[in-house]
């Protein structure tokens, strides 16, 4: 189905932007783990009001993809399944919260509008942050990085076999879909009376072929360690962009700089 | 090196695949293992790594029975080119997977690189590296998948089905490694022509035994006996 295919191709996309090059690409993952989830931190940490912080906070992430030569439009166009649920989270703030907060001509602005789209915001500020790092950094990679953290193993080496796992589960599907349409030609989706064998024979292959994957890991020595990743050594550039991160996401955090320019400009 | 004694093995009870295997195969030595779809052969080939256990009887590799405990130094003996090569690369690129076994077995980095650059020239792969794996053709894939194992620098090589899906040239390339090598090797083909090229001794699998065991030259050219198990002379001894 091409939807199915679609979808393993935007999977593999990920996998190739992940390995090309630019200044954030080569920076250490764990320096961009850190510094990704300190951002999403402060972002959240701003209360439910503090819509005008916004701008300055997308700054960041407008900055990062332009150096990471990553279009920011790709990152909305992968999250459009995503992004509608983010939007669902505060749709109701606006019916509850009624307090007046300002006036724009005849339309009187609510504080639950403004609690809505500055969770809106957030939202998409950290999703837009969580996928720079994944486009940035290969998936093996980040895992190799949680485990410098001290992550426990068992739970790395689950997330990069799921990783794995999506895939052969993808292809499979793919292929089982197109042998289903080349013998059932005209047919829209595939007829519901098949579902069921559909569903089951798929499950029953990917099963075996992780089963087989597996065991093409183990052959090769593979006994619950990933050696394969040697990430490079946390250099001072590493260092300079994680203490920079955070003492300029600090000094915004603080300094309420909207309001300054604001004040500024009035004057 | 590798020793088969009285091996049955059976996936459902009441089916066995092989009963009462036995043979022996010496260092260095390179034994063709051939029969009709389903006689086992990839079968075998999984319970000499310890993928499958025997249902009665013993296997030997290097020496070592082929128990649990060691199962580590038996991998690392032997390896093994599985039948389906999608099934064989698990990892992005070729590179990385070719790097994926000798990095589990403590190969230093740069001792790793330089044997993935030697087997790629070897085997005429050199702009297959960075390559990635899902992009590749199906033939490409088995060389990748002939690479993948050859760099792990086993003292035995198992092989299923090398040729499958290879255009002539590759085919012929892998014939010409496999000839070079001084490795054990047990290789399990159809292409009885290759298998005549490669090996001196055959052993033929038919009705979960073994029904020849013996030269190359003889078992191949036995009309009579390959057509008896569903297979026929080597092409370039007909006609
Ligand atoms: N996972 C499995 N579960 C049950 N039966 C199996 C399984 N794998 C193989 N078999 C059966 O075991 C027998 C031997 O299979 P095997 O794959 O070893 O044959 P083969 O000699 O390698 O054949 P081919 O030339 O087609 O590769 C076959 O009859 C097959 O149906
Ligand atoms: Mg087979």
């Amino acid at each position: 189905m091409e939807r199915l295919d679609r979808a393993l191709g935007e999977f593999r996309q990920m996998e190739e932007l992940a390995v090309s090059d630019s200044p954030i690409h080569r920076l250490h993952p764990l320096a961009k783990f850190l510094t990704t989830v300190l951002y999403i931190l402060i972002v959240v940490s701003y209360p439910k009001y503090a819509l005008r912080a916004m701008p300055v906070m997308a700054l960041f992430p407008i900055l990062l993809y332009q150096i990471a030569r990553i279009p920011l439009s790709l990152c909305f166009y992968r999250l459009r399944y995503i992004l509608p649920l983010v939007c669902a989270v505060g749709l109701f703030n606006p019916f509850f919260d009624r307090t007046p907060a300002f006036q724009v001509g005849a339309l009187t602005v609510t504080g639950g509008m403004i609690s809505f789209l500055t969770l809106l915001c957030k939202g998409v500020l950290c999703l837009t942050a969580s996928f720079l790092l994944v486009a940035t950094t290969r998936f093996d990679a980040l895992c190799a990085a949680l485990r410098k953290l001290h992550v426990p193993s068992l739970l790395t080496n689950l997330l990069l076999l799921t990783y794995r796992y999506i895939t052969v589960l993808m292809e499979e599907a793919s292929a089982m879909t197109t042998a289903y349409h080349l013998r059932a030609p005209g047919q829209k989706g595939i007829h519901i009376s098949a579902w069921g064998s559909f569903l089951g024979q798929l499950l029953l292959r990917s099963m075996d072929r992780a089963e087989d994957l597996f065991r093409a890991m183990q052959l090769r020595g593979w006994h619950g360690h990933f050696h394969y990743v040697d990430l490079p050594s946390f250099t001072a550039r590493d260092a300079a962009y994680v203490c920079g991160g955070a003492a300029l996401l600090a000094l915004v955090r603080l300094v309420d700089i909207a309001g300054l320019v604001g004040s500024l400009l009035v004057r | 090196m590798i020793s088969f004694d009285h091996v049955s093995f059976a996936y459902e009870p009441d089916r066995p695949v092989l009963s009462d295997v036995s043979f022996s195969i010496g260092a260095g030595e390179a034994v063709g293992l051939i029969g009709a779809n389903g006689a086992g052969k990839s079968t075998l080939l999984q319970l000499i790594l310890g993928l499958l256990a025997p249902t009665a009887g013993q296997i030997l590799v290097g020496g070592l029975p082929v128990t649990k405990e060691n199962l580590r130094e038996i991998r690392r003996k032997a390896g093994l080119l599985m039948q389906s090569s999608e099934n064989q690369l698990f990892l992005p690129t070729v590179r990385e997977d070719m790097a994926f076994g000798p990095r589990n077995y403590m190969v230093s980095a740069e001792e790793t690189e330089r044997r993935i650059d030697e087997v790629l020239a070897r085997l005429d792969l050199a702009h297959l590296k960075d390559r990635y794996n899902h992009k590749l053709s199906g033939g490409e894939r088995r060389m990748a998948a002939i690479a993948v194992v050859l760099c792990l620098e086993p003292e035995i090589l198992l092989m299923d089905e090398p040729t499958i899906t290879l255009d002539p040239k590759n085919r012929r390339r892998v014939i010409t490694i496999t000839q070079s090598l001084t490795q054990t090797r047990l290789i399990a083909s159809h292409d009885l022509d290759m298998i005549l090229d490669t090996c001196s001794r055959v052993i033929l699998l038919a009705d979960g035994t073994v029904a020849a065991d013996g030269p190359a030259d003889e078992v191949l050219r036995d009309r009579a006996l390959l057509e008896a198990h569903g297979l026929e002379l080597p092409l370039r001894l007909q006609g």
